[in-house]
């Protein structure tokens, strides 16, 4: 599934959120940071698939983030989710409407067949954001992400 | 997006003015313990909608976890203080309409703001 792109989306709306919520009064000498990643060359080093255990994984790659669920309709079967992600944003400067921020964001997803790793995906960009204030545009365009 | 985007400036807008530490919430998640009761290749979208509302959006696919170009719908929660955040994706495949799988994940954790 493409849940890789569907998350970048959801954090960009809310490294928005984050950025501006850190903001007391305005100062834009501000960063943001979700999570810590893993080293990603031990996973490929380091682990097997289909041998590597739950304690290998948490030992090479650290406490996860988050956990989930999926059930694949290719073979039927339910594999347990964990998830890692770091993010960092930062604003670069704020210009009348427009609030121009860097954001770095990596996700590592690790797919789990019977408490052994069965596989990963993962993903990593740097980029930037922008975002304008509601009221002070001229025109329809509120914000872009890319 | 773009609505969004302004809808989370006006919030936050608020809340500074209001000079309190702002809660920003979007979307909404489904009890993912009641997806055990969707069976596979046999659950239609009615079926599923019934069980976990309706969704935040939707999408196609063709992936390798889709052999013929699926549907996509897609659930999505986040509340962030400011010093906490919480993200949820779940995503709901179905082919020729019959429900074929699907992924979620979830996080907590703590925000570090440096000045």
């Amino acid at each position: 599934m493409n849940y890789l792109n569907k998350a970048r989306n959801l954090f960009a709306c809310v490294m928005v959120m984050l950025a501006c919520a850190a903001i007391p009064g305005m100062s834009l000498a501000v960063e943001v940071t979700i999570g810590e990643f893993p080293e990603i060359d031990r996973l490929e080093r380091e682990l097997e698939r289909g041998v590597s255990t739950t304690e290998d994984i948490e030992r090479v790659l650290g406490k996860p983030s988050g956990y989930g669920r999926a059930l694949s309709g290719i073979d039927g079967k339910h594999r347990d989710v964990w998830y890692y992600e770091e993010i960092e944003a930062s604003v670069i400067d704020s210009k009348g409407s427009v609030i121009r921020m860097h954001a770095h964001q990596q996700i590592l997803l690790i797919f789990l067949l019977d408490e052994k790793l069965d596989g990963f995906q993962w993903y990593s960009n740097a980029g930037a954001l922008k975002g304008t204030r509601p009221g002070l545009m001229g025109d329809n365009e509120a914000g872009t992400s890319k | 997006m773009n609505k969004l985007v302004n809808v989370l400036f006006a919030l936050v807008l608020i809340a500074l003015i209001g000079g309190c530490a702002p809660t920003l919430e979007y979307g909404r998640w489904p009890d993912t313990a009641k997806l055990d009761s969707l069976e596979l290749y046999k659950s239609d979208m009615d079926e599923v909608r019934a069980v976990l509302g309706e969704p935040h959006g939707k999408g196609m696919g063709r992936t390798p976890d889709f052999p013929e170009l699926a549907t996509i719908w897609t659930y999505e929660y986040a509340v962030t203080t400011g010093t906490a955040s919480d993200f949820s994706i779940l995503l709901i495949g179905f082919i020729d309409g019959r429900f074929y799988g699907y992924t979620w994940f979830s996080s907590q954790q703590k925000t570090r703001v440096s000045h």
